[in-house]
Parts: C-alpha cells; structure tokens; sequence
C-alpha cells in the first residue's frame, strides 16, 4: 500500500541510527494543518499504538495511523537532495491538489 | 513543494491557538498564580474569590486546609498552621520535621507539595482548560538545593514545570514590558521571607540580569517578628520567649495588622484578649519602625555592596523598581529614598508584578516571543581540592546557562581514583561553604602524581541547576552525577558565606598560602619518593647526602605548616637535582638508542 | 577542508554555518572554537563593544535554550550548549584584559597560568601598590587609591593596543601580566571598601 524508494529506506534507517536512542520505527500520520486541511506528519516511534498500520522493511518498521492510511494508500515516499534542501517528498496518486505552500493537500 | 522532515513524536506541529502556561509566584506568605491569554493577565483567584493565596496549610484529623481556607475557618486553632514552609525549603528539604499528629511527620518538600496540589485544583476550575505547564518563580538567591526542592514538589503533583525564573527577573520582565521602561534598573524585591536584589539592564526586549544579591532569609516575617519582641518588651513587660505557642502565634499576627496600619494612622490600637489582664494596647509607629530598621539596615547593606560590585555607579542607575508585599511599608520607602537618590516605582501592585512576569514568560516560552531573558547565578560552584581548598569553577553572577571545564590531576603516584565534592559559596576554604554532593571519579590509569588528566564539567541551566560530570581525559572514562544533598547545612549560612568571604578574605588568603606550599612541598616529596630508585643509581654519594638532606628538612617544615623555609627548600631541591635530571634524560635518551639501527630512528 | 565535511544530525547534509543547518533550518551540534571565531571576529584587540553586545543579543534571540523548550532532546541540549558558550565567550571578550590573554594565546600560544613570573620591576611594582592597599584607612584615601588603579589599567590597555597594533606580541603579553595583577587589586579593593 506504501512503497519507500532505496535513498528514502537508506535516510530512514540513517536517521534512527544517528536519533541517538533506540526507536521503534518510524510513524506516518496525518495532521490538520496549512492552508488546504490536512497535512502528513513523520515522526520517530517510541510507543506503538496497537492499533497502527504496519509495514516492515529490511531495517526498521513503518507504522501508518489508521486515520492516513485512506490518504496514503499507492503513496511512493522518495528522498530528495539538492543544493537547497532535502527531505521526504510523498508522491499521492490520490490527490487532487495542492495548496501553495506545500505543506497540505485534499482529496 | 516543501519536503518533509522525521520528528520527535508529541512534538506539536500546529500553532493555530496559544498555549496557556501558568505563571505561579510561590511566596513564603502567599501565592500568586497568573495566566496570560489574547493580551492579557488573569489570576486564578480561590473559591472566596481572592487573589492571593496565603502559602497556609493546617491539618483537622485526616483532612488537610490551605490558604484562605485555613484562614478563615476560625475552628482551626491558629497554633496548628504551617506557614512561611519555603522558608525550610532551603534546608532540610526532604527531612521528616514537621509534626502534624503522632502518626503524620511530613518534610518541608511534602507541605510544598500539598500548596502545589491545591493551587493544581485552582486552576483546574479556573481555567476550564487542562494544562499543566507552569513557569515558577524562586528567589534569585535560591541556591542549588533550594531550586531542586521547589521543581520537585511540583513536579510531584502533576505540573510540567518550563522553567524555574527568579523573581526580580520575573518582576522586571512584567514591568519593563508593561511600561516600556530602558536603562539599568535596581529590583529590590522583600517578600515574607526573603529578600533579593537584582540589578538589570533592559533594552528592547532584552532583559539582562547584570548581579544580584540577596538573603533567602529575611523579609516581612522578620519585621512582624520584631514588632512582637518590642510589643511584649516595651508593652507587655514579659519576654517573648515566655510565651505558648498559642501566644506567639495571635501576637505575631496581630503585629503584622499594626504593621499593615502604620500607612494610615499614627498608631494603631490592637485587640489582645489572648493576654492576662490586657484586651488592648496602642503599638505607635515609632515602635514599628524601631522594629524594622534593624532589617531595612540589612536590605541597604546588601544593596550597597550589589552596586558596589558592579560597574556602575549611582548616576547611571535609572530606578528601584519596588517589589514583594513587605514593600509596601511606606516606612521602608522613606528609608530607601534617603539612602539612594533615585527614583522609585511601585505603580504595579508589588503583590502580583512577579506572578505576572512569570506569566507572561511562561507564555513566551510556549508560543514563542521577541523577548529575551538572560539571568544569572547568585553563588559561586566549585570544587574541593587537595588541602581542603575550594577552587572556584563557576563565578558568582555568571551568565546563564554556562558549562566550564577544568582541569585537574592526582596528587599522589599510582593514585586511581578521586573524591569530587561539590562546593557553593564564596569562600576560599571549603568548610565554610555548602556542599551539594560528592561523587568519586574511578578507574584512572596509574600514573605518577600529575600526570592523569581529569575533566570536570560544570554545567548551569537555564532553570538555574547544576549538573556535574567527569571525565578522564586518557581513559576516556565518564561519570555524570546527579548532585544530591549530602551535607544539611543551615540556611543562614548561605548568606553568612558571602557576608564571611568579605570579613575574611584576608585570613583565608593567608591560610590558602600556607596550605599551597604545604601541598607544593607534599608534592615535590611524592616526586622525589617516585625516582628514589634512580636518584641513587644516577647520583653522587655526596649528591645523595645533599638531597636526602634537604628532603628530611622539607618534611620536617612541612608538618610545622612554614610557608617560606617550604618554598626555600623547594628551590634548594630543584636546585640539587638539576644536574640528576640532566642525567637521566641523557641516560633515557642513550637507552632509547642502544640497539636500533640508524633506519629506524 | 575538513570544516565542511560537517554533516547534519537531521537532514544528513554538509553544513557550513556555525549554528543552524542551511537547508533543514536545524540547531547545530557544536563544534569548537575560540570566542573570536564564535562572534566572527579577526584576531585584534581593538573590537567594537558596541557590535559585539548587539551580535551577543542577536544569537541569543536564536540559541537562547527558552526558545527550544518545544524541541526535541538534541535541539535542547544543543541549544544550552551554544547558549552557554556565548555567555561565556562574550564576557571574556568584552573585557579587555581577558580579551587580551585569549589573544596571546591563539596568536602566540602565551599562558599566563603555566608561567612564572620572574620581572623583579613589575613584581616590586605590585608589591608597594599592595601595601598602600592594605593601608587604608578612611574611605577618601580608598577613593583616591581607586581611581590611581583604574588609571593605571586604563593606560595599560592603551599601551597593550598599540604593542598589539605593533604585532609586538611579547611586549604585548608583558603588559597583559601586569594588567592581570592590577585588576586583581581593583578586585580586592572592592572587598575593602565594602568593610570601609
């Protein structure tokens, strides 16, 4: 339902190794936020909730808040880098729009 | 697009409302708790509707009142109240000292803890809204111990505690931004029980605590004190000492409301049925200024030697921002006004200007603000050295948060292990200052005497906290500490100290010398002892008489503690082994090449 | 250069800036430094107090640990960190005669504390400076005695400028000895007068 492109899976498990403790994995969710409603939010795993998605990769686990999981599914995450900036970028089959800043998007 | 980033978890993403943090002025009389929301300050009042919350907790059986409760619930017999309970925060914090009944003993941290609970409740109803950050105000003069004490019986009861500010800062932070006011600014800040002075440079949105000074225990207590001694001695014929507790107890209050009249009238006549054969008398106010000169004396005192210190002298001061419920005595301003020529400012009600800075800081830290605080620490840190001397690591009045490194080494050959204790205060020699704790730094290769280094890091945050760690720059080896009350020292202390390091600056001096020859000398001993062996080998036989010689002498002077013949004969030493170290580096230098071949040196 | 192969904690990209990551806008882990580097400034003694009070205020405003209270463990223990090493950088520079002793020894490798002190001039110098010291008796003379002191550090930091100026280092450090003893005095003076 998701898939992680080979420089996201590497930065992933780059990121918990250097996070400086032991994690559980990573979380995707989605937040209410920016200018078109809803927003993803990835964040470090400390305490699983039982009731999250999971998805296992060679080196970590990736946990989707049921809530995102709608939003997410067909969903690519790649990494990015260039001379400016560097991150996650999610790409969404599903999506209609995107606002202007980039942060948010609806269905 | 924006590309997205792996946070910590909980960590909020949305800013859409403001977060409410609560500001919480905790006094040794009373409490004042303060919010800012959409622009504007609001105190929690209690279920009477009051703002002030007296810092009272008294115990009927199982069920334990606080405040106004305890005030105004006249079934409670006045001897059963526990008040001004900060004032033993800064000792005995978690010690079992105060009897409720034959089954409650509780610590002073446990009372605070019961204060915190209730002012929990408080805002629960207040606000309508649960949170429980909170920013606390201490005394700036709060030591180490002190600061900890406050956190934890907060933190006890539920509150996430932001930040721990000290309370002149807070004061000058909520009227700087109220009024606008720049320059340097005096805050002189006497509570029920304590009394600090800061001296702050504000500047657009900066607030910068440049020294402060203080005495955690002094303040309006003391005064009404004072009036109850010269009540009983010049009204009562009769010692105050003589009298039940219960006594003491309705005297001391009623002495607090003759203080709170001198502002209107001349006199003021108060109700003693509590006394034989009196029901009332007349307390004038010559008998309570009387009473409170001995202690505004110490306030001037105090404030003198902060200017003093500092760069400053009277003229570049722009004012006394007036504070704390004691301030109030017009009395005190009178007195204030004729020992500094400047002006005074007491337009914000100096009961709840703290808890307002406190409020309006808490609200910055959680949404942010142009504002900056920056304060400082009131006490030297430092650490006990060889022949119980303290070496200062941290100075008194340094900015905040502050980490220093310092080097330091072991004092006998082979030695693996080393004693750290923790010391706060101003003095030169280590007894007369507070301990915080004690950690031993083991695991050190052995070396000769001088040779290891040790690492020790102090660290000071922004809540005013220390954190101690060590590390053996060779092994590598870390320790951190945690500083825990080894030694309970008395409160007055803390402010003795200060008052100690001026009176005895000299002495000290003159005793930290004897002691660094003796160490200087013990050192050159162990050394010496160390190349025994090749001393013998590599020397003369009149060399060796020579310096076996002088080395009897120098142990001999050490024991009689002589400051000049130790320093002589460390030079005479250093001079008769000139030539035997010459030796042994030509002799290492000659072992090194015997047997190797030109290609491989 | 071994300086910029610096990557950051968060994003895993070089970083060249001192304090924040250029492309994730993160706190820095710092790195070392000497407070000329932290605020940026060349390796001369005449500095702009003015500036560098403004500079000090405004990397505060950024690093200051009350703005990191919403931040994750890293970011708050970076930010005491940098914070901590501006307070402390800023008052060694803004005080001309600690200022000095930094210079020495980044510019020459000159350290006060592994020196003896062997001038005779400057040793009897201080010596009946002390004694006039400890002989005070009324707070006029006391007066009189500071301002003597203060005048003579005053014209021993215009001298230690110009020998800086000069590049003339071991001149330079010279002074800065003697500067170090007279602040001492201006600082134990402060003790006795309080008792005056």
């Amino acid at each position: 339902m998701i898939t992680l492109t080979e420089g996201a899976e590497k930065q992933v498990s780059k990121l918990l190794e250097n996070r400086g403790k032991v994690s559980k994995g990573i979380r995707i969710g989605v937040t209410t936020k920016g200018c078109s409603g809803l927003s993803y939010s990835l964040e470090f795993v400390d305490d699983i909730q039982n009731s999250d998605e999971k998805v296992s990769f060679r080196d970590f686990t990736l946990f989707i808040d049921p809530k995102a999981t709608f939003f997410l599914i067909g969903t690519q995450i790649d990494y990015v880098e260039d001379e400016l900036q560097s991150g996650f970028k999610f790409s969404n089959p599903n999506e209609k729009g995107r606002c202007g800043c980039g942060e948010s998007f609806h269905i | 697009m924006s590309l997205m980033q792996i946070t910590e978890p909980n960590k909020k993403t949305n800013h859409v409302d403001d977060h409410t943090a609560i500001g919480i002025d905790f006094g040794t009389t009373n409490c004042v708790c303060t919010f800012f929301k959409n622009g504007v300050y609001n105190i929690i009042t209690d279920e009477y509707k009051k703002k002030l919350i007296p810092s009272v907790v008294a115990f009927r059986g199982d069920n334990f009142f606080v405040g106004n409760q305890v005030l105004l619930n006249k079934d409670i017999p006045k001897e059963n109240y526990i008040f001004s309970i900060k004032r033993h925060l800064t000792r005995d914090q978690s010690k079992k000292i105060i009897k409720i009944s034959n089954d409650i003993i509780l610590s002073p941290l446990e009372v605070s803890s019961i204060i915190f609970e209730y002012i929990k409740k408080l805002i629960n109803e207040d606000l309508k809204e649960k949170t429980n950050k909170c920013v606390i105000t201490v005394p700036a003069y709060f030591d180490e111990l002190s600061r900890v004490a406050v956190k934890k019986a907060a933190i006890n009861t539920g509150f996430d505690v932001l930040r721990l500010i000290n309370e002149p800062t807070a004061a000058a932070l909520a009227y700087g931004l109220e009024k606008k006011v720049k320059g340097n600014y005096f805050v002189y800040d006497l509570g029920g029980g304590t009394f600090d002075i800061s001296l702050l440079k504000l500047s657009d949105g900066i607030f910068k605590v440049l020294r402060t000074g203080g005495n955690v225990n002094l303040g309006g207590d003391d005064i009404d004190l004072a009036i109850a001694k010269n009540i009983c001695k010049k009204l009562l014929n009769t010692e105050f000492e003589q009298l039940t507790s219960k006594q003491k107890a309705e005297l001391i209050m009623s002495s607090k409301k003759s203080k709170e009249n001198y502002n209107n009238d001349h006199s003021s006549n108060l109700k003693i049925d509590f006394f034989e054969n009196v029901n009332e008398i007349q307390v004038s106010n010559e008998l309570i200024e009387e009473s409170a000169n001995d202690i505004i004396d110490t306030t001037i005192r105090i404030s003198k030697s902060v200017l003093n210190e500092s760069e400053l002298n009277l003229s570049k001061i722009d004012g006394f921002i007036l504070v704390g419920g004691s301030t109030k005595l017009d009395y005190l301003k009178k007195r204030l006004k004729e020992s500094f020529e400047v002006k005074f400012f007491s337009d914000i009600n100096p009961e709840i200007i703290v808890a307002q800075g406190a409020a309006s800081h808490a609200h910055a830290l959680l949404n942010g603000s142009e504002n900056l605080l920056l304060d400082v620490t009131p006490l030297s840190l430092g650490i006990e050295t060889a022949g119980g001397l303290m070496e200062k690591i941290i100075d008194r009045n340094s900015t905040i948060p502050i980490t220093k490194e310092q080097e330091f080494t072991t004092f006998e050959n082979g030695q693996t292990a080393i004693k750290i204790n923790i010391l706060q205060g101003e003095r030169e020699i280590c007894k007369y200052n507070r301990s915080l704790g004690e950690f031993v730094l083991s695991g050190i290769e052995p070396k000769p005497a001088g040779i290891p280094r040790i690492k020790v890091r102090f660290s000071v945050d922004s809540d005013g906290i220390l954190d101690v760690s060590a590390y053996d720059e060779n092994s590598g080896k870390k320790h951190i500490i945690e500083v825990q009350p080894v030694k309970q020292l008395n409160s007055n202390e803390v402010i003795e100290m200060i008052k100690d390091s001026v009176n005895n600056s000299k002495m000290d001096l003159e005793e930290r010398s004897v002691l660094e020859a003796v160490i200087e000398g013990q050192r050159c001993l162990n050394e010496l002892n160390y190349l025994n062996d090749e001393i013998i080998t590599l020397c003369s036989k009149e060399e060796q008489k020579k310096i076996f010689v002088a080395i009897g002498d120098l142990k001999l002077k050490i024991k009689e503690k002589k400051k000049y013949e130790i320093k002589k004969l460390i030079d005479k030493l250093n001079l008769l082994t000139q030539n035997f170290a010459q030796k042994r580096i030509e002799n290492s230098i000659g072992s090194g090449l015997v047997g190797q071949d030109l290609d491989n040196l | 250069m071994k300086k910029n192969s610096i990557s950051c904690w968060n994003c895993g990209n070089n970083v060249k800036n001192f304090f924040f990551c250029e492309h994730c806008k993160k706190i820095q882990k710092p790195i070392e430094h000497d407070p000329f580097q932290l605020f940026s400034l060349p390796y001369e003694f005449n500095i702009d107090i003015e500036k560098l009070e403004a500079d000090f205020f405004n990397l505060q405003h950024k690093l200051h640990p009350d703005k990191f209270i919403n931040a994750n463990e890293n970011e708050k223990l970076f930010s005491g960190i940098h914070s901590g090493n501006l307070n402390q950088s800023y008052h060694l520079l803004v005080d001309p005669i600690s200022r000095a002793g930094i210079l020495l020894k980044i510019l020459i490798n000159y350290d006060l504390k592994e020196k003896t002190v062997n001038d005779k001039i400057l040793l009897f110098e201080i010596m009946e400076l002390e004694e006039e010291k400890e002989n005070l008796q009324q707070k006029k003379d006391a007066l009189i005695f500071y301002k003597k002191i203060m005048g003579l550090i005053d014209d021993e930091i215009k001298t230690i400028n110009n020998k800086f100026k000069e590049e003339n280092y071991l001149e330079a450090a010279k002074i800065h000895t003697k500067l170090t003893y007279l602040k001492k005095i201006k600082n134990d003076f402060k003790k006795v007068e309080i008792e005056l």
